[in-house]
C-alpha cells in the first residue's frame, strides 16, 4: 500500500517541471565541470548568481502576471524608466548618501506605471499583451525624449558601494585574487519568500492563480478581478523598479535603455520553470531555476570552448526543448483521455 | 447607386474600428498638411515614406496572417534577417563561380523564399501538430535563427546583392518605386487569401475557435502549416526587399520591427484572441503610423529626438485607439441587447484574453 503510494508520489514529482529542470541543471552542470573545472570555482558560481539577480527579480514580476492570465513586455520599460527619473532627481537634490533611498524614489513611479497597466487592463478589458506594448512603447519614449538618453554616471555614493559591497568574500583557488559574493542575491531572495507566501498563504495569491485559471469561474466565485488586476501589476511594477535600482547599482551607472530587450528572454525563463502561459499556474522554485538555467547557458559556452556568437543559438535550442516537451506531454495526456 | 454605396463603404465602413482609424488617418493628414503644408504635400515625400513602409508593411502582413489565426508570430525579423544572409551569401558564391548577374539574382531570391517558407513551416508544425503555444514556439525559434545568423556571419553586417537585385531596390515603375510595388503585391496577395480562397474562410474559422474549427471539419493542423508557412514566406520577401534596399544583410537588423508589426496588426484592427482582422485596416494602420512618424520629424527637427517622441506617441495611440474601439463595441453590443451581425464585429470580442 504505502509502497505504491510512494511510487506515485515518486511519479509525480518526476512529472513536475521544476524536478525535471533541476536535474538539467546538474546535469549541465556536471558535463561543464567535466570539461572546464573553472565552472564550479566560487567566482564563476558569484558571476552567475549576479547575473541571475536582476532577471530573477525582473522574473518574480513576470510569474504573477503569468499566473494571471496576462503577459507583461513592458517591465523593462518599467524598470529603466523608475531608476532613470528616480537618479534624475537624486542628482538634481545633490543627493550623495545611503543606497536604499534611490530605492524609496524609484519604487513610487514603478508602482505608478504599473497601475496604469492595471488600469488599461482592468477598466478597458484590452489584451495585457496589446496594453504593455504600448505602455513599454510610451514609457521608453516618455523617459528617452523627456528626460534625455544620456546615462548617469554621477549616482549617490551608497548606491555605488552597493556594486562593491561583499556578503562573502574568498581567495580564489589560483590565489591571484579574491571572488565576492554581492549582497543584492538577498534582495532576490527576500522577494522571493514574499511572493511565495503571498502566492500560496494569502486570499489575494490564491485569487491570482484562480483568475489565470477560469476568469468565469473566479468572477462567480466572488474574485474581485479588477482589484487582483490592479495589484498584479502595481506589484509587477514595484518588482520591476526594485529590479532597476539594482541593476543601476551593480554597473554604477543608470542607463534608461539597460534592460530594453531582455522581456522576452525573462519571460521564456519563467516558462522554462513550468509557468502555464496561458495562466493558473506557476511558482516561484521553478521560475528561479529558470532563470538559473538560462544564465548557467549564457555563461558557461566559453568555459566549454564554444565561441559566444553561438550563444543564442544555445538558448535557442533550450527554449524549443523546454517549450517542445512539455507540449507533447500535455498533447499524450490529452490523446489518453480521448479529448481534442 | 451601386457605385454610390461602394464609396460610401470604402470611407465610411461599417466597422467600428474601421472608422476610428478613417478618423485618426484624415486627422492626421489634415493637421500635417496645415502644419507644414510645403513640405509634407509633396510628390516625393509620398513616395519617400512608401519607401520607408515597403518592408515593415509586409512583416506586418505575416503578423496579421498568425494574429488571425489566434497566434503571434515573433519570429518574422529574425527570419527576415536568415533569409536574407542566406540569400546574400548564396548569391556571391554563385557570382564568384561566374553565373550570370541576372540568373545569380533568381537564384538568391528562390533561395530566401524557401528558407523563409521552412522557417514558417517549422513554427505551423510546433504550434499547430505539437501544440506548443504560439508565443512560445517562436520566441524559441526568434532565438535560435537570430543565433543560427550571429553564427554565419559572426555577428558583423555582410555585404552581398547583385546589379539586378540592387535594381529593385531603387528602380521605380511609372513613377512607384519597386519595393512599394512588391508591397502591393503581397497586399493584394494576402487579401485575396484570407477574403477569396478556402484557406482564407478555415483560417477565420480556426482563429475564432480552434474546437468548432475541428469539429466542421477544418484540418486544423494544415491550416497552421499553411498560415505560418506563408508568413515565413512574407518575411522572407521582406528580407529581399531590405536585401535590395542597402545590400547587405545583418542578424540585428530591425529589431524594434518585431513590436511595431504587433502594433500596427492591432491599431489595423487584428483581434489577438483570433478570428477578425482586415487587410485594409493594417494598411490604413501603416500608413498613419508612416505618416505620423513622417509629420514629427519635420515639426520636431529642432526639439529634441523625434524617434524618442515618436514612441511616446505610438504608445499613446495604440492605447487610445484599442480603448475608444472597446468603448464603442461595448455601446453597441448594450443598444442592441446581443443583436450583434458577425459583419459587425470587427472589433475584438470583449472577453478576450492575454
Amino acid at each position: 500500500m504505502t509502497e505504491s503510494f510512494q511510487r506515485v508520489g515518486l511519479r509525480r514529482a518526476m512529472r513536475s517541471q521544476e524536478i525535471i529542470i533541476a536535474l538539467v541543471i546538474v546535469v549541465l552542470s556536471a558535463v561543464i565541470t567535466a570539461i572546464n573545472p573553472a565552472f564550479l570555482s566560487l567566482s564563476n558560481v558569484f558571476d552567475i548568481v549576479r547575473l541571475a539577480t536582476v532577471s530573477g527579480i525582473l522574473a518574480l514580476g513576470v510569474l504573477l502576471v503569468l499566473i494571471s492570465g496576462g503577459v507583461d513586455v513592458s517591465f523593462p520599460a518599467i524598470a529603466d524608466t523608475a531608476v532613470f527619473i528616480g537618479a534624475t532627481i537624486l542628482v538634481a537634490a545633490h543627493f550623495n548618501g545611503s543606497g536604499i533611498v534611490l530605492y524609496l524614489v524609484a519604487l513610487p513611479f514603478g508602482i505608478f506605471m504599473g497601475l496604469i497597466n492595471g488600469f488599461f487592463i482592468s477598466r478597458f478589458r484590452v489584451p495585457t499583451l496589446i496594453v504593455t506594448l504600448g505602455t513599454s512603447s510610451l514609457y521608453y519614449g516618455a523617459e528617452l525624449y523627456f528626460f534625455g538618453g544620456v546615462s548617469i554616471f554621477k549616482l549617490p555614493s551608497g548606491t555605488v558601494d552597493l556594486s562593491n559591497a561583499s556578503l562573502l568574500t574568498v581567495r580564489t583557488a589560483s590565489g591571484v585574487g579574491t571572488a565576492s559574493l554581492n549582497p543584492s542575491v538577498l534582495i532576490l531572495l527576500a522577494l522571493a519568500v514574499v511572493i511565495s507566501l503571498v502566492l500560496n498563504k494569502t486570499t489575494l495569491g490564491r485569487s491570482i492563480y484562480a483568475l489565470g485559471d477560469n476568469r468565469a469561474v473566479a468572477e462567480r466565485s466572488g474574485v474581485r478581478v479588477a482589484r487582483v488586476q490592479y495589484f498584479v501589476y502595481g506589484l509587477v511594477g514595484a518588482l520591476a523598479a526594485v529590479a532597476g535600482v539594482t541593476n543601476a547599482s551593480l554597473y554604477r551607472n543608470a542607463n534608461p535603455i539597460s534592460l530594453q530587450g531582455t522581456e522576452l528572454a525573462v519571460i521564456a525563463a519563467v516558462v522554462l520553470g513550468g509557468t502555464l502561459i496561458t495562466g493558473g499556474k506557476g511558482t516561484v522554485t521553478g521560475t528561479l531555476l529558470g532563470v538559473l538555467l538560462i544564465c548557467i547557458v549564457e555563461n558557461s559556452l566559453v568555459l566549454v570552448g564554444v565561441p559566444t556568437t553561438w550563444q543564442n543559438v544555445a538558448v535557442g535550442v533550450v527554449l524549443l526543448i523546454g517549450t517542445t516537451v512539455p507540449a507533447i506531454r500535455a498533447l499524450r495526456r490529452r490523446r489518453l483521455v480521448g479529448g481534442v | 447607386m451601386k457605385i454610390l454605396t461602394f464609396v460610401r463603404n470604402v470611407a465610411w465602413p461599417r466597422d467600428v474600428h474601421l472608422r476610428v482609424l478613417i478618423v485618426v488617418f484624415a486627422v492626421v493628414l489634415v493637421v500635417l498638411s496645415a502644419w507644414e503644408g510645403q513640405t509634407f504635400l509633396r510628390a516625393d515625400n509620398f513616395s519617400s515614406m512608401a519607401l520607408q513602409i515597403s518592408d515593415l508593411g509586409v512583416l506586418s502582413l505575416a503578423m496579421t496572417l498568425a494574429m488571425i489565426l489566434a497566434g503571434i508570430d515573433l519570429s518574422v525579423v529574425a527570419v527576415a534577417n536568415l533569409s536574407s544572409i542566406i540569400a546574400a551569401m548564396v548569391m556571391r558564391s554563385c557570382s564568384s563561380a561566374g553565373l550570370a548577374d541576372g540568373l545569380t539574382t533568381v537564384v538568391g531570391i528562390l533561395v530566401a523564399l524557401v528558407v523563409g517558407t521552412v522557417a514558417g513551416t517549422i513554427n505551423g508544425f510546433l504550434i499547430g501538430t505539437l501544440r506548443v503555444p504560439p508565443i512560445l514556439a517562436t520566441l524559441a525559434t526568434m532565438t535560435l535563427w537570430g543565433g543560427v545568423a550571429t553564427v554565419l556571419t559572426n555577428g558583423v553586417s555582410i555585404s552581398g546583392g547583385t546589379n539586378a537585385l540592387q535594381a529593385i531596390g531603387t528602380q521605380a515603375i511609372a513613377g512607384i518605386p519597386i519595393t512599394v510595388l512588391i508591397l502591393i503585391g503581397c497586399i493584394v496577395g494576402v487579401w485575396i487569401f484570407l477574403n477569396h480562397t478556402p484557406l482564407g474562410v478555415k483560417t477565420y474559422l480556426l482563429g475564432a475557435n480552434s474546437r468548432a474549427a475541428l469539429f466542421s471539419g477544418v484540418n486544423n493542423g494544415r491550416v497552421t502549416l499553411a498560415v505560418y508557412g506563408t508568413s515565413g514566406m512574407l518575411a522572407s520577401i521582406a528580407g529581399i526587399i531590405n536585401l535590395a534596399r542597402t545590400s547587405s544583410a545583418n542578424p540585428s537588423y530591425g529589431a524594434s520591427y518585431i513590436l511595431l508589426t504587433i502594433l500596427i496588426a492591432v491599431l489595423g484592427g487584428v483581434s489577438v484572441s483570433g478570428g477578425a482582422g482586415r487587410v485594409a485596416g493594417v494598411i490604413l494602420a501603416l500608413a498613419s503610423l508612416q505618416m505620423l512618424s513622417t509629420g514629427f520629424n519635420m515639426i520636431l527637427v529642432n526639439n529634441g529626438d523625434s524617434n524618442f517622441f515618436k514612441n511616446f506617441a505610438w504608445g499613446l495611440l495604440l492605447l487610445l485607439v484599442v480603448s475608444t474601439s472597446r468603448l464603442s463595441f461595448r455601446r453597441f453590443a448594450r443598444s442592441r441587447r446581443g443583436r450583434i451581425r458577425p459583419t459587425d464585429s470587427g472589433a475584438p470580442e470583449p472577453e478576450a484574453r492575454s
